[in-house]
């Protein structure tokens, strides 16, 4: 072991290094926790995830400095992630003679993303070729494929992608990725979510967006997936579309920032009809100080296989509005939301008479506030909330806060606290309801340049619980090797960070 | 709590604090522009008045490439027309010479306090600004009435995004970010200095990192992904939207037990991370809180002790009651998916016509109107796999109108 990553190490800091800008990373997280099932026995958690990354930058011209150029660069990254379960919670299908869902298999090998970049290829053309991650149309998508993106002199970029979906079907597929609406495995046999499992779906699509123009940003996307029928039978087309959407963004940019307005709007061609749409405006009130008001409506829509398409659902409709400000060692928020659901008539709904059932609460509302203060070796937070109407009650206070012992708050120890109370209730499950008190500690710490740990324990109590201990700990080791010099990339958006 | 009442208080406490605040001019960023120590004595306000360039003093701004270089006048350039004689650092004559016109903390034998100007955390190339013809008032502003300058001259991002527009013309340049952020060697900007943290103000998208920015920053994600690719890499989006250890901040203790309020009123979106076919129903099969079994036992009997649903739920006697999931299902349908699959709802709404479905009572899912919709011939026009799901090849009902 010793000797291959010695022989590594070497590799990659001998001549190429030095062409080219190189990182590896390696993250190791283990996890053991509890959870309640549906007979109130524990289950438990072991979890180990191991993430190994590669990435190579800047493999283009360079000048007499050495120093890359903009234009005409090459890079390749990618992501590996396995993931392990060695609790009982991996062998609980047994006793229910369930099938498991991929999600959560016992072992899980998967390709996040892998892919030949290039950047500003002869001035305007960038292109990426593998498995790669968009996040468009108001969701995220991943695709083993081509994606390309050429910039005109006119202040607009013309993309266009294409290739097969990752659905999770595949050995080292990332299931998150699926179109929701059709669960993998499990199915009964010969049933169309069996039989579909497997199909590849090849997906494409192409977006125009605005590039430069500092007033307005604005993006219009079109997707289209569709699957070839597996094992046709009797009156079934050849193929299907599963998704099929175009979506609008637009954000504006007035008096030199001070409003800045933004609206979208998502039509699903599959559904036919609007199954998202946003609009909302940003004021600043002065350096640090804003106000934000924002509506957003959103449907119900799934994978094209899903008979839940056709249900008789009903969209939401939100407002939300907010407020923060920056003074000093102070940084506070506020946010009120309230989310109005709506209800069909009974006669809409094939059941007559014809009236509005008259169910509680059509309406969910709430509150909350934060605020931090920096304490120059760390920082203390605070948070309050209140949430109440359809779906039940909550309300809560957090204080966390972490604080640097040696170092600084990247590279040196530091450990960090959270005390947290909770009252929730379910409001159609009268059954669930309690006062949860939960209390974390952790520490971080640097071993080396680019080597750090981090350990973090925490522990609850309510009525269900008089112990719930969870564990985490992270061994993450990462570094940056090449012309520009060593270093460690910056800390992953992990825990509290 | 009534919604209005909380709306007033949530408002009131919104707006309280505007009016003093507001009227704050903003101040460069200390992250780009670092605190600096200027123990010196000066005045624009004079030197001006007699009519001496910017480059008199400022010698080198005209040939500078780099923000890291020291503008500043060193004392040979003052010495030309100050007669400064150190050996007699008392001296007074006309212009001054005496290190104190200049040093008010100057105490002779004692070391000096010294000019720190820490070097800004940006690019910038004085050079290409001048040989544009952009006077040095544009970025600094007028300094003729003014006496010492200090990091409050320096100019502030919005003041640079009125010429770095991408336009064409001799005084307007790319407004990529890498222009004159520093960049790391993936691509995107440096944000971590010694000085802080480099944060968005929000005056450019709107996109002010707040303190909940972590757990509302939606709005601005889905405009252009692109944009936060600037600073963000895309492992930092997967860590939380694809991760596998829960974000602390935004699913706090014990989030487990009491997920159900926030999944039912599915707020936040439960889909902006997870899959209700794959993860939800995963763990709730997994863990028995919901019998996957369709047929035995009934769809919506759980395994545990545990009763999920009130009564009169699934029962058909009872449609058009409160109690009766068909409501449920409206309000938030994905609640419902997290738990079940198709065949749970075949079981009753598929339809029976005697071809081998499996609906039992052919109890109709569609909304009212539904053969006649839009959503109807879309839906049929692009996937009539599903509508087989229910319905038999021939069946009369398979048609849109």
């Amino acid at each position: 072991m010793r000797l291959c990553a010695t022989i590594v190490f070497a590799l990659l800091s001998g001549g190429v290094a030095h062409a080219y800008d190189f990182e590896i990373s390696a993250e190791t997280i283990g996890q053991g926790y509890q959870l309640r099932a549906g007979d109130d026995t524990i289950v438990n958690r072991r979890r180990l995830t191991q993430t190994v990354g590669l990435n190579i930058y800047n493999m283009g011209p360079k000048d007499i400095y050495g120093r890359s150029l903009d234009r005409n660069q090459i890079y390749l990254t990618l992501s590996l992630r396995y993931e392990g379960e060695y609790g009982d919670y991996a062998s609980i299908r047994e006793l229910t003679g369930r099938t498991p869902q991929q999600e959560l298999r016992k072992d899980q090998l998967e390709i996040l993303y892998a892919y030949l970049g290039g950047r500003s290829l002869f001035g305007f053309l960038d292109f990426r070729l593998g498995r790669q991650i968009v996040y468009d149309l108001f969701d995220f998508q991943s695709f083993d494929g081509l994606s390309l993106e050429a910039r005109t002199p006119f202040h607009v970029a013309l993309e266009v992608w294409g290739g097969l979906a990752v659905t999770g079907s595949a050995p080292v597929d990332s299931p998150v990725y699926r179109t929701d609406g059709v669960a993998l495995g499990g199915n009964p046999l010969g049933s169309l979510a069996a039989r579909q499992e497997d199909a590849l779906e090849p997906t494409f699509g192409f977006a125009l967006r605005t590039v430069g123009l500092s007033f307005v940003t604005a993006r219009l996307s079109y997707l289209r997936t569709i699957s070839f029928t597996g094992d046709r039978q009797p009156g079934e087309p050849e193929s299907g579309v599963l998704d099929e959407k175009l979506a609008l963004t637009l954000r504006g940019r007035l008096f030199h920032g001070l409003v800045v307005p933004w609206a979208g709007v998502r039509y699903n061609l599959l559904a036919g009809l609007v199954d998202e749409a946003q609009a909302g405006v940003r004021v600043s009130l002065g350096h640090g100080h804003g106000l934000s008001a924002e509506y957003v409506f959103a449907a119900p829509t799934f994978d094209g296989d899903s008979i839940w398409n056709v249900f008789g659902a009903q969209a939401f409709n939100d407002v939300r509005v907010g407020w923060d400000l920056a003074i000093g060692r102070w940084r506070l928020v506020a946010r009120g939301f309230t989310r109005l659901f709506a209800d069909e008539t009974t006669s809409n709904s094939g059941v007559d008479p014809s009236r509005v059932v008259g169910l509680p609460g059509a309406q969910a509302y709430g509150a909350s506030a934060g605020a931090r203060i920096d304490l120059g070796r760390g920082y203390a937070r605070l948070d309050g909330y209140y949430e109440d109407g359809y779906g039940g009650t909550k309300a809560g206070a957090d204080l966390n806060g972490r604080i640097v012992i040696v170092g600084d708050m990247l590279t040196g120890l530091v450990v960090e606290g959270r005390l947290s109370y909770v009252y929730f209730r379910d409001d159609s499950r009268l059954i669930d309801h309690a006062h949860s008190l939960g209390i974390q500690a952790g520490a971080r710490y640097s071993f080396a340049r680019g080597l750090t740990g981090h350990v973090l324990l925490e522990e609850n109590v309510n009525r269900f619980w008089s112990s719930q201990f969870r564990v985490l700990a992270l061994l993450d080791v990462s570094f940056f090797l090449g012309p520009r010099g060593q270093g460690w990339p910056r800390p992953r958006a992990w825990g509290m960070w | 709590m009534s919604a209005r009442v909380l709306s007033v208080l949530v408002l009131s406490a919104m707006i309280a604090p505007i009016a003093p605040i507001a009227s704050a001019a903003p101040p460069p960023s200390s992250v780009v522009f670092p605190e600096q120590r200027l123990p010196l004595r000066f005045s624009h306000r004079l030197h001006l008045g007699k009519n001496l360039a910017c480059d008199f003093c400022h010698e080198k701004a005209p040939s500078s490439r780099s923000a890291a270089d020291n503008l500043i006048p060193s004392e040979e350039v003052c010495a030309t027309c100050h007669t400064i004689d150190r050996a007699h650092p008392e001296r007074t004559a006309k212009p001054a010479t005496a290190c104190v016109a200049c040093h008010p903390s100057f105490v002779a034998g004692k070391e000096l306090e010294r000019v720190v100007i820490p070097p800004p955390n940006l690019k910038f190339d004085h050079k290409a600004h001048i040989d544009r013809s952009v006077p040095c008032t544009r970025c600094h502003g007028e300094v003729k009435d003014l006496e010492l300058a200090t990091r409050a001259q320096l100019p502030r991002m919005d003041l640079c995004l009125q010429c770095h527009d991408s336009r064409r013309g001799k005084q307007h340049a790319s407004s990529r970010c890498a222009t004159c952020h520093l960049l790391r060697a993936d691509g995107t900007v440096e944000t971590q200095f010694a000085s802080g943290v480099l944060r968005p103000s929000g005056t450019l998208r709107g996109d002010a990192h707040t303190l909940d920015f972590r757990t509302h920053h939606a709005a601005v994600a889905q405009n252009d992904e692109r944009y936060c690719l600037n600073c963000h890499r895309q492992d930092y989006c997967q860590s939380c939207h694809n991760g596998v250890v829960k974000p602390f901040d935004f699913h706090g203790n014990d989030y487990v037990s009491r997920h159900a309020v926030d999944a039912r009123r599915n707020d936040p979106d439960c889909s902006s991370c997870h899959r209700g076919q794959s993860f939800c129903l995963g763990c709730h099969e997994r863990s028995g809180v919901v019998d996957a079994r369709t047929g035995a036992g009934g769809a919506f009997a759980p395994l545990g002790t545990r009763s999920f649903h009130p009564a009169g739920w699934a029962d058909p006697s009872a449609s058009g009651q409160p109690n009766h999931h068909a409501w449920q299902a409206q309000r938030n349908l994905r609640q419902c998916v997290s738990c079940h699959r198709q065949e749970t709802c075949l079981e009753c709404h598929g339809a029976r016509d005697g071809a081998g479905q499996t609906g039992k009572m052919s109890v109709n899912p569609h909304p009212g109107g539904w053969r006649s919709s839009e959503r109807c011939q879309a839906l049929a026009d692009r996937n009539p796999r599903m509508c087989l799901r229910c319905h038999a090849a021939g069946d009369s009902q398979l048609h849109c109108r």
